[in-house]
């Protein structure tokens, strides 16, 4: 493989900046890998070479009359395609914006541009950002780099697979229930779920305003700290944005892992469903903390049994609002022949241009907000919601950080949960709350199946700390020396 | 009320549908089950929880000042059709 892939971010930009690594070069050696990979992984919805070349000229140009580049020179990404760029199509994995082009570009895009990233071209994700698999995409599913007969995970599932491919460098994802770190997971790569209102949404086409984040997808905690470095702060764009002022700096007690206190959720070890084998590997990944100078206890989440629920709720209520403008007026497709009113034009358009899981999650989130049901079921969910949150005040009391695995199974195969949503839910089941908190979390590769499928390790902080979780992070690539670091066999060599 | 009637009066709320007979059938069937799902929510202490705090953030509202608008020419040219600088859609049906 070529060595400019093996580069970390931090490594590329490094490079660039010194003179010893071209921005042509990258995009070559990254655009050749993506010709290579991109049939048997399909990461990718749309390709923007032609944009990535003339900004990589313009950085030469540049970098040729001693302009300094920025810190994310050369980098290449990947970026979700449910964030809008301009001049260029959204499609957010769903026929129903056919022919949409962007008519502003977010501001976790401009960030990135704005430190000299290059973006590569916009990856696939399930409809809409809803699915665990990315089998919900009208474009068909990704592929899991580590076994192409599997799924990557979702909804980032395209950018986590073309990181872990080394089809790009880093990438973006959003979250909104654990899509960001539970394809981080199922495909081995570091991922973070920044506390809510760290990255602006400005951009990011809505699904759960009250629970969406874009957060990094990258090979290391390095990497994914400087890339969240780089898009988070303040937009005025964004009323959910956190004022600056109101957020913690690092935790000095972070930079030793000695008295360090992880928490273990006994709720959490005992889940139903779940693989043993993912708690076996979670078990041994928090001896080597504990062997490192962590201190760990047990803690409880007493209302997280609520939280599975709770969210297939909230979510939902807000996408039903969310998505009332796709009506075949405003956006994209407009159903064709006599729709006989203008009530039929929107049903018509709304029922060919979405898909099965998107129409569900419509339709459940009506039917939450409708007179008679509210009380009952979204107003339930929302003071569940609020005990979720005190959970995890009351546990970061006593303790720095909370450990689990990241998701309940290693990745699974294509097809396997597709007709049962009920299960494919599940596969969230420990991402879940950290999104009702609105707090930090991360996943982190910890070791691998028997069937040599990576799983994740979540970490899981305080709101605002989301700096000290990257932290801990980057401590377990420490402790065990960068081995699960790993490119998957299967692509090795293209 | 029954699932399958209760599935009809949402799915227009919704404004999806009509569903063939087959795709009503499963789709009532999976909204059904999601509904069994929530039931689990019955046993959230009735009492209000206090209202969640979002974090600290600025208010939405903006000083009331003069500043220089978008171009139109940027705002329209991703339009899909337009004349000029309107934007042309399609007739309405009613």
């Amino acid at each position: 493989m070529d060595s400019i892939l093996d580069l970390s971010a931090v490594q590329t930009a490094g490079k660039v900046k010194a003179g010893q690594l071209r921005p042509l070069e990258i995009l070559d050696a990254y655009y050749g890998r993506i010709e290579k990979l991109e049939p048997k992984i399909k990461a990718y919805l749309l390709l923007l070479k032609d944009r990535a070349y003339g900004r990589a000229r313009e950085m030469e140009a540049r970098l040729k009359s001693g302009r300094p580049l920025g810190r994310l020179a050369g980098v290449a990404v990947a970026v979700k395609d449910n964030m809008v760029l301009e001049d260029y199509p959204t499609t957010c994995g769903s026929k129903i914006l056919e022919g949409y082009v962007s008519t502003y570009t977010a501001t976790a895009l401009e960030r990135l541009e704005n430190e000299d990233a290059l973006i590569l071209g916009k990856t696939n994700l399930d409809e809409f950002a809803m699915g665990s698999s990315t089998e919900n995409s009208a474009f068909g599913p990704s592929r899991n780099p580590w076994d192409t007969s599997r799924v990557p995970g979702g909804s980032s599932g395209g950018s986590a697979a073309a990181v872990a491919a080394r089809m790009a460098c880093a990438a973006l994802g959003s979250e909104t229930g654990g899509s960001v770190r539970q394809p981080a997971s199922f495909c081995g790569v570091v991922g973070l779920k920044p506390t809510y209102g760290r990255v602006s949404r400005y951009g990011l086409v809505a699904f759960g305003s009250s629970l969406d984040q874009i957060g990094p997808l990258a090979r290391t905690a390095e990497d994914a700290a400087l890339i969240f470095d780089v898009i988070s702060g303040h937009d005025p764009k964004d009323s959910t944005s956190l004022v600056p002022s109101k957020i913690q700096h690092p935790s000095s007690s972070t930079q030793h892992l000695s008295g360090i206190k992880v928490g273990l959720p006994k709720e959490y070890f005992s889940v139903e469903g779940a693989d043993p084998e993912v708690f076996r590997v979670t078990e041994e990944a928090v001896k080597v903390l504990a062997a490192g100078g962590a201190k760990i206890e047990e803690v409880s989440l007493p209302h997280s049994r609520f939280a599975l629920p709770t969210y297939y709720i909230v979510a939902p209520s807000e996408a039903s609002a969310n998505l009332a403008r796709f009506d075949g007026v405003r956006y994209g497709l407009r159903a064709g022949g006599q729709a006989g009113s203008l009530l039929g034009l929107y049903k018509a358009s709304r029922t060919q241009g979405l898909g099965h899981e998107v129409q569900r999650r419509i339709l459940i989130g009506t039917f939450a907000l409708s007179h008679g049901y509210y009380d009952a079921y979204y107003g339930r969910a929302q003071q569940a919601r609020a005990l979720i949150a005190r959970d995890f005040e009351e546990v970061f009391k006593n303790v720095d950080f909370v450990v689990s695995p990241t998701a309940p199974t290693a990745a699974f195969k294509l097809g396997e949960k597709t007709q049962d949503p009920v299960s494919m839910y599940l596969s969230d089941i420990f991402t879940i709350p950290v999104n009702l908190a609105g707090i930090a979390g991360a996943s982190v590769c910890c070791g691998f199946s028997k069937d040599n499928l990576p799983l994740g390790l979540q970490i899981v902080g305080p709101a605002g700390r989301d700096e000290d979780v990257l932290g801990l992070a980057a401590h377990w690539e420490r402790l065990t020396r960068g081995q699960y670091i790993q490119i998957p066999q299967g692509v090795k060599n293209g | 009320m029954d699932t399958e009637k209760l599935f009809d009066q949402v799915a227009h709320l919704a404004r999806l549908g009509p569903y063939s007979a087959e795709a009503r059938a499963k789709m009532a069937g999976e909204f059904g089950r999601t509904l069994d799902l929530f039931k689990v929510l019955s046993e959230v202490p009735a009492a209000p929880a206090a209202v969640r705090d979002q974090g600290p953030t600025n208010s939405c509202f903006r000083d009331d000042a003069a500043v220089p608008p978008k171009a139109a020419a940027r705002i329209v040219k991703n339009f899909p059709q337009k004349e000029g600088s309107l934007l042309k859609v399609p007739k309405v049906i009613e």
